[in-house]
């Protein structure tokens, strides 16, 4: 579960106001706006990679605006997992190693079996022993998404994670979002400004 | 799992990788190999001279008699007459004085006449055979036994001269008696017998040259009485017998004094009073050990800047490598990973590659030794073959050195990662 009150941040010249959020275990809630909205901004707040400079945010109990950063780092490996818009692996790795690096990272016992088995899921279990840069975009996001999924996050989120790919490819990640968050029991927060996407969730919250 | 990524990362630029290998593998290597080659040239120098306080010989270089009377790798100086050297080696300075007689060679290996007190001074004893008793008998150091094939009852013939391609001594062979122990020493490379043996052979050389120039002499002036001993003989029995005392001749004299007052006193009294030379080895390998050891320090000077550039390679592979990887590396700052922890990793992939290199350096300079021992051993006679080991302190040293350049290298890059704006990074796609 997230919820957050009265964020505020600034970049100089600019001030964001961000609307309160919720969003139980379980549920999904879809972040819209046009560019220039924060949107980016907003996600990585959420996620503890930027501080601001107002406002609580709570993930289940933690409030992670007063953790220090090297706490801040250890509770985000374990607790948030972060999709981003275009996939980033560790090239020299293979996907699998990708995946029990996050275990490794944030501290967690490496589970090659729980990796395997989240491939499984994504339908990506035949690329497991392949280097990052041999898997397509639409594997790769997926890849992403097994990643985020590898540490049992409270959770995870999600930044553009379709505007890369291609309709097809779109439905498809959208369809496996929403029944990971299901599978997983996590509060996945998607933001993004792909009209796409707001079809397939319901709870929306637009920036303004 | 840092271990295997820093691997990983190493292994996913090979060239790069292998740039930086190459380059302090070389640096590591010629470093070592001087190292070593000073280090057994200068222990090899010492270890002959030691016991050694001065050498009489003929006038000439002085640090020629020195390599030639000590060190058997160069021309003797010229001959000394026995009488006169006498003088000086019953002196009451003196502790022990080894004359010997030497210029003659086999196979370019120096043919020494000298009394057994030689041998004992490089306590080189005889393990195969026996230690010569007649004239034209000999022993011969284990190197040289073992390079020529000699063992006892083995005979050749002597060459004149210093290389091998000198005029033989046809008229009479040498004969082997017994094989010396390693000495680690100048001996091991010698051939040794006594010193009458050496005036015999000489005596029926001289004795041709001074057949003709009795010719000569009787063919320009007709005078011819005062060189009596000089006619000619066929019989060198009969030939010895004439031979007059005072007409012996040494090649050098080694000198051990009684106290440091013979050293101070000695070798200006024979310099200015007597038509020989004295040489003080301690000074003349001093005088040689700067002299080449500019040409080393000149190849060290190179070779750590070649280390140094080594440096720089690792330094521009990591920075380089870091300008790629800044995206996987600030996810995996997102994935939990510490600061810390990156720049841990940093510093890993700059050791490993300079461990990686510090080892095949001192793996090459063994293999660089091992090729040119054969070629040192003849041309020098300087010995090789136990040179393998580690050398403390000096190549430890280098060892450390390099892997510190090999960190500090990597240190800019790390710093570079620890202060990297992870939202900034991921947020500019």
């Amino acid at each position: 579960m997230i919820h957050t009150k009265n964020i505020q941040f600034s970049y100089p010249g600019v001030q964001f106001r961000f609307p309160d959020i919720l969003c139980h275990s379980g549920e999904v809630l879809l972040i819209t706006g046009s560019s220039g909205r924060g949107k980016t901004t907003f996600l990585h707040l959420l996620g503890g990679l930027l501080k601001p400079e107002n406002g609580n945010i709570f993930i289940d109990e933690t409030d992670i605006t007063t953790l220090r950063s090297g706490r801040k780092d250890k509770f985000r490996g374990q607790n948030i997992g972060i999709i981003f818009q275009q996939a980033h692996f560790v090239t020299s790795l293979s996907v699998i190693e990708n995946l029990l690096l996050a275990a490794y990272l944030s501290g967690k016992t490496k589970d090659s079996a729980e990796a395997r088995k989240l491939l499984t899921q994504l339908n990506i279990a035949d690329q497991a022993n392949k280097k990052p840069a041999q898997l397509s975009q639409g594997q790769l996001q997926r890849a992403s998404i097994a990643r985020a999924l590898m540490n049992k996050p409270a959770l995870v989120l999600a930044d553009e994670p379709t505007s890369s790919l291609d309709d097809e490819n779109c439905h498809k990640v959208a369809g496996i979002l929403q029944e990971q968050a299901a599978i997983a029991n996590v509060s996945l927060v998607i933001v993004t400004h792909d009209q796409r996407l707001k079809k397939f969730f319901h709870h929306k919250v637009e920036l303004l | 799992m840092m271990l295997k990524m820093a691997w990983k990362n190493m292994l996913h630029k090979p060239l790069s990788s292998l740039l930086c290998w190459v380059l302090l593998a070389t640096s590591v290597g010629i470093i070592s190999l001087l190292i070593i080659l000073q280090n057994r040239l200068e222990n090899q120098f010492a270890n002959s001279i030691s016991g050694i306080d001065m050498v009489i010989g003929a006038k000439g270089s002085p640090l020629q008699l020195i390599l030639s009377a000590v060190y058997h790798v160069d021309a003797p100086t010229g001959n000394i007459k026995l009488e006169e050297a006498e003088r000086w080696m019953k002196h009451p300075f003196v502790e022990k004085a080894i004359p010997l007689a030497y210029g003659d060679s086999y196979k370019g290996y120096s043919i020494i006449g000298a009394t057994t007190d030689y041998l004992d001074k490089y306590n080189a004893a005889v393990v195969t055979g026996e230690l010569y008793e007649n004239d034209f008998e000999v022993v011969v150091g284990s190197t040289l036994a073992a390079k020529l094939r000699l063992q006892p009852g083995s005979s050749f013939y002597s060459s004149h001269g210093n290389d091998s391609k000198g005029e033989e001594h046809r008229q009479q062979a040498y004969t082997v008696t017994g094989i010396l122990g390693s000495t680690g020493s100048v001996v091991d490379n010698l051939v040794v017998g006594n010193i009458e043996s050496v005036w015999r052979i000489h005596e029926h050389h001289r004795d041709e040259d001074a057949h003709h120039k009795e010719k000569n002499h009787q063919h320009e002036t007709g005078k011819h009485d005062e060189i009596g001993e000089h006619h000619p003989h066929d019989e060198m029995e009969e030939h010895e017998s004439a031979h007059d005392e005072a007409e012996k001749e040494l090649t050098a004299i080694l000198i051990k004094f009684r106290n440091p007052m013979g050293l101070v006193q000695m070798p200006r009294i024979i310099n200015k009073q007597t038509n020989m030379m004295a040489a003080v080895p301690a000074i003349e390998v001093n005088r040689l050990f700067t002299l080449f050891g500019v040409g080393i320090d000149t190849l060290k000077n190179m070779a750590w800047g070649i280390m140094l550039l080594a440096g720089l390679s690792v330094f521009i592979a990591l920075f380089n490598s870091l300008k790629d990887r800044k995206y996987e590396l600030a996810v995996m700052r997102t994935m939990g990973a510490g600061r810390i922890k990156l720049l841990r990793l940093i510093l890993l992939e700059g050791l490993m590659l300079s461990i990686a290199g510090v080892i095949a350096g001192l793996l090459l300079s063994r293999l660089a030794l091992w090729i040119i021992a054969g070629r040192f051993e003849k041309d020098y006679h300087l010995q090789l073959q136990e040179a393998w080991r580690l050398y403390f302190p000096a190549e430890i040293y280098l060892c450390l050195l390099a892997v510190a350049i090999g960190i500090i290298a990597s240190l800019i890059p790390a710093l570079k990662v620890w202060s990297v704006n992870i939202s900034k990074t991921l947020a500019n796609e």
